[in-house]
């Protein structure tokens, strides 16, 4: 809010400078965002943005600050009064008022002036609106304005002579009523029925806390005067002005609430300030309707608590006079205070709001530093270490961390949703065009394959541990992935780095004898080709790696084949680190034998790899692949492979006989299942 | 019972072995040609299967007032058949022709390996490390939350401005399979919530993640950010353990010169609240940087959660990690850390 600290200096003595108000009012909690000079009739005066808190609607307003200072620096607060003396006629024979809603309109009162002459304001009034950058419109305008920033309690002014009927009535708007709010500009409005309004016996002429109606507003040509003061609530106003879009300075102070207790004083003040400003005469009384007005709260307080929260030593005394200055009335039983809240405090209601404005009272700055915390030490955790030796390795591997947005659009997100679950979405309103919750991290990295490769960077490798959401049925599903990208010179290469990257990091979480294993049935649609990955042992689902399918990659704009995986490997976290053991090592050597077989393209190594397996092998340590080979002198259409046979003994060093008898039926074998010819 | 025969066949046979050795060592050595030949040597002789490890062995048979003796010569052979290699090796070095291939050692370095963590989550790192050492433990909770953890029992009631649909990524209505109202969360406190519902005080934990509220990117402001809350539960704890905590944090993570500030504020779930502000190292100098929040734990809080707020007090904290990372390296648009340019990625 922006505020004038000569407006502010009216209500302190001793006036506290531009600076010193906003040092005070940050150590109160409404830092000073901004300060400039301004220069006003009779010299200069300083603006002053304060940002407020919104549980402090007390505040919003020159006297709620200058109550802050006052208190904080032991200046006096004088306080404006307002004794407006009645000529004319009852009001009450003049108007009525009618609230409908009690509920949402606590207090309605009015007041009636007759006789005002408008025109422009006194130089005091209109420098005191031009130092916070408001503009001056006319004497009867500028006095409502003055007391909502000096008082906080909005008002309004109808024309008197421009209300149809005798009565007032705050009702809900009917379906669909239409009103035209003041405003250069203004368009008319349909009201529904969540709409309070004030309404005479024709129509809405405001809308309640937001906006008066301008065909009842204030004119040059106007000389009899309705003062609205009232009480809205929040939720109502704050409804209202959001759905139709209209924020004014009231409805923001009835949005933080504005307490019944204050509407009469500030209604005399404007009426006292308008008598001043625009002469006429005020009628005799105050035609209002609403609840009673709820007494003053007592809330109570232990000053040992409030000492303990704080954890420093303030003495009993030292507290009191803090809430005394607050305006708290104070008063002492058994350690205990017992305070009167003025009824603009809100805000406070249970032990703790006052311990909080002790708090602020003593000021954080001067709550001391300790020397030294207290801790329990906590075990290192397996998730954090685990986190942490995966991305330490994908990093020594080459590959870049990246950070992209949870949302996407439909269209990406669609692409990778496995068919049998459901997109989540966002309101399409807040979140533009990408209001889906991303089921794969995958349609992220292409995108930022894709502008990478546009950069020039031909050689991109990606990761990104984040969340992947879909709902299954009425099941929201959210699971952390890990899911990676990166191009390559050739598919096998590209696919065979994804393997080696998956099986590296499954053996970092789960040990250096974990395995996996590929399945090639039912492999998500986005890779082409690609296979499922399951852990060894437990044999559950890890996830997926391929190459992205390119009708995919081309409509994230990418021409060249990129392989990615995406794997639910954090879910393992919790297991790291493995256990470890140590074992002994091979007493005697190993005697290799590699195999080389022509056979056919669709003959895949985990054929031959499960085959083998089945065969008794004698002594044999391990099969492993060595390679493919495509291209003359092999035929089309099939393929050299190439794989090893490890053979040894634990007791005694094989000899090349004892190896080459079991290479034989493992020849056979080959040539009988898969129509292999071995190479010689 | 042994004879003095078996001893003196045992040191006669080491004795002799190691002569030969020398003599057809050194012989051999002066024989080798080029380096081929001196690597072969070296592994016949000096090797680890080479004949002087081979003879090693030998020397427990030794009897034991022969053994000084015998172990003495050993020696000898060694360390002149290792003097002999050296010398021919650095002869053939000086003396190599210069031909074939040369090695230019001048040539650059292979970029190898240029991987890099994101500079957000090698921030998040270093911030969980150092309140890890001042006994904090991770904990964590779902992005997608329901208003009871996002909001109520966080004492933001059903009526609070922060519910609004503007100001929130709620979702669909046609996600929303009945009961509590789904939406991203809106802050990492809702991983207090879960936390505490978990676990029974005391309990000291600190969550980090990603929270989202709905705001048109430009440089200083993304629809998905990330923050770090700190949460102490335990009898007694005061805003001086709050405000230690954060100034020895500071401290660890910021450098010596660090220092906290806080100001009076408002947050529904704490109370005293506060903000806070620390003095980092930026460019050479410390400068303020407003942080985030903090505060002692609203009693409703722990009243939603079971807790009675007159036994147990705790201290929560949240801080930005964006912030910490923008000023820390220089980073002038935040839209820049959420693009993955590799230029971007690989400058930390």
């Amino acid at each position: 809010m922006n505020t004038s600290v000569r407006w502010i200096n009216d209500y302190l003595d001793p006036p506290a400078d531009a600076e010193a108000q906003a040092d005070l009012l940050t150590r109160a909690g409404f830092p000073v965002e901004h300060s400039e000079p301004v220069e006003i009739s009779d010299g200069t005066d300083t603006r002053q943005d304060v940002e407020l808190t919104s549980n402090r609607g007390d505040c919003l307003c020159h006297v709620g600050l200058a109550r802050e200072i006052a208190a904080l620096s032991g200046r006096t607060l004088k306080l404006p009064t307002a004794a407006p003396k009645p000529t004319g006629p009852d009001a009450a024979s003049i108007v009525s008022v009618r609230n409908r809603e009690p509920g949402r309109c606590p207090l309605y009162t009015a007041r009636i002036i007759r006789g005002v002459k408008v025109g422009p304001s006194p130089d005091w009034l209109k420098d005191r609106l031009a130092a916070r950058g408001d503009i001056p419109r006319n004497n009867i305008v500028d006095a409502t304005n003055f007391v909502l920033f000096e008082l906080g309690q909005p008002t309004h002014v109808f024309d008197l002579n421009e209300l149809k009927g005798p009565e007032i009535v705050i009702r809900m708007a009917k379906d669909k009523e239409p009103f035209l709010p003041i405003g250069e500009g203004a368009a008319e409005v349909k009201l529904d029925g969540s709409d309070l309004v004030i309404a005479d016996a024709e129509r809405a002429v405001a809308i309640a806390g937001v906006k008066g109606g301008a065909l009842t507003a204030v004119s040059d040509q106007t000389t009899d005067i309705l003062i609205e003061a009232a009480t809205f609530d929040p939720v109502t106003v704050r409804n209202t002005s959001r759905r139709l879009n209209i924020a004014s300075d009231s409805s923001y102070r009835f949005e933080r609430g504005v307490h019944a207790a204050q509407v009469n004083h500030a209604a005399d003040r404007l009426a006292e300030l308008i008598l001043e400003l625009a002469g006429g005469e005020l009628c005799e009384g105050v035609v209002s309707d609403g609840a009673a007005i709820p007494e003053a709260r007592e809330v109570s307080m232990r000053c040992q608590r409030c000492r303990d929260l704080l954890g420093m030593e303030v003495d009993d005394a030292t507290i009191t006079g803090m809430l005394d200055r607050l305006g708290f009335e104070p008063r002492a039983e058994d350690g205990t205070l017992i305070c009167t809240i003025p009824p603009n405090r809100l805000d406070i209601e249970r032990e703790v709001d006052l311990i909080e404005e002790v708090s602020r009272m003593v000021g954080h700055d001067t709550i001391p530093i300790a020397d030294k915390i207290e801790i329990r030490v906590a075990p290192p955790q397996s998730t954090v270490l685990a986190r942490r030796a995966v991305n330490d390795a994908l990093v020594g591997w080459g590959y870049l961390e990246t950070t992209t947005h949870s949302l996407v659009s439909d269209q990406a997100a669609r692409r990778f949703l496995p068919s049998n679950m459901q997109l989540l979405r966002v309101d399409d309103e807040r979140a533009g065009a990408e209001p889906a919750l991303r089921p794969s991290i995958l349609p992220s990295l292409l995108r930022v394959m894709a502008f990478n490769l546009d950069n020039g960077v031909r050689d991109g490798k990606f990761f990104e541990t984040a969340s992947t959401f879909a709902m299954n049925g009425k099941q929201h599903m959210e699971s952390v992935n890990l899911a990676i990208i990166h191009t390559a010179d050739s598919p096998e290469r590209g696919l065979r780095e994804m393997r080696g990257v998956i099986d590296r990091l499954v053996r970092i979480i789960r040990g250096t004898d974990a395995t996996t294993q590929v399945e090639t049935s039912n492999v998500l649609p986005w890779f082409t080709p690609g296979a499922a990955i399951r852990t060894g042992g437990d044999n559950r689902l890890l996830g997926a790696f391929g190459v992205i399918d390119p009708k995919v990659a081309k409509q994230f704009d990418i021409d060249q084949p990129v392989f990615a995986a995406e794997i639910g490997l954090p879910a393992y976290y919790d297991q790291y680190p493995p256990v470890t053991e140590a074992k002994p090592l091979p007493s005697f050597p190993a005697i290799e034998r590699d195999i080389s077989v022509i056979i056919d393209e669709s003959v895949s190594w985990l054929d031959i790899e499960l085959r083998l397996r089945e065969l008794v092998i004698e002594h044999l340590d391990s099969i492993e692949f060595v390679t493919t080979f495509r291209g003359k002198p092999i035929e089309k259409g099939k393929k050299s492979l190439t794989l090893r046979l490890r053979f040894r003994a634990s007791n005694r060093t094989l000899t090349h006989e004892e190896a080459d008898e079991q290479i034989d039926p493992v020849m056979r074998t080959l040539e009988s299942a898969f129509s292999a010819t071995i190479r010689k | 019972m042994e004879t003095w025969h078996d001893r003196d066949r045992y040191t006669d046979a080491m004795l002799q072995e190691l002569d030969e050795i020398e003599s057809n060592g050194l012989a051999e050595l002066n024989a080798a040609g080029d380096a081929d030949a001196v690597e072969q040597w070296r592994i016949k002789y000096l090797g680890t299967k080479g004949r002087l490890k081979q003879i090693m062995p030998g020397l427990k048979d030794v009897p034991k007032e022969e053994k000084p003796a015998v172990g003495k010569r050993l020696n000898e052979v060694k360390t002149a058949l290792e003097a002999a290699f050296k010398e021919k090796q650095a002869a053939a070095g000086t003396s190599a022709a210069p031909s074939g291939p040369r090695i230019d050692v001048t040539e650059p370095g292979l970029p190898f390996g240029q991987g890099r963590r994101h500079v957000l989550s090698r921030t998040i790192d270093e911030i969980t490390e150092v309140f890890a050492r001042m006994g904090f433990s991770v904990a964590d909770g779902p992005e997608l939350e329901d208003e009871r953890h996002n909001f109520t029992a966080l004492n933001i009631p059903e009526s609070h401005p922060a519910r609004e649909p503007i100001d929130n990524f709620y979702l669909d209505a046609s996600n929303q399979p009945g009961g509590a109202l789904h939406l991203l969360r809106t802050q990492t406190s809702t991983v207090q919530i879960r936390a505490m519902e978990k676990t029974q005080p005391p309990l000291k934990v600190i969550a980090i993640g990603r929270v989202y509220r709905p705001d048109t990117h430009d440089a200083t402001h993304y629809s998905m950010f990330h923050q770090v809350e700190g949460l102490y539960v335990d009898r007694k704890v005061t805003m001086v353990d709050l405000k230690t905590t954060l100034f020895q944090f500071a401290k660890a993570y910021f450098g010596e010169g660090a220092e906290v500030r806080m100001r009076p504020s408002f947050f529904p779930f704490t109370e005293p609240s506060a903000e806070v502000d620390m003095k980092m190292m930026i460019k050479g100098e410390y400068q303020w940087v407003e942080l985030g929040g903090c505060g002692l734990v609203d009693p409703n809080v722990f009243e939603a959660v079971g807790y009675d707020p007159e036994e147990w007090t705790g201290f929560a904290f949240g801080l930005g990690i964006e912030r910490i990372a923008m000023r820390k390296y220089g980073i002038a648009d935040i839209r820049w850390l959420f693009e993955n340019d590799a230029r971007f990625l690989r400058q930390f």
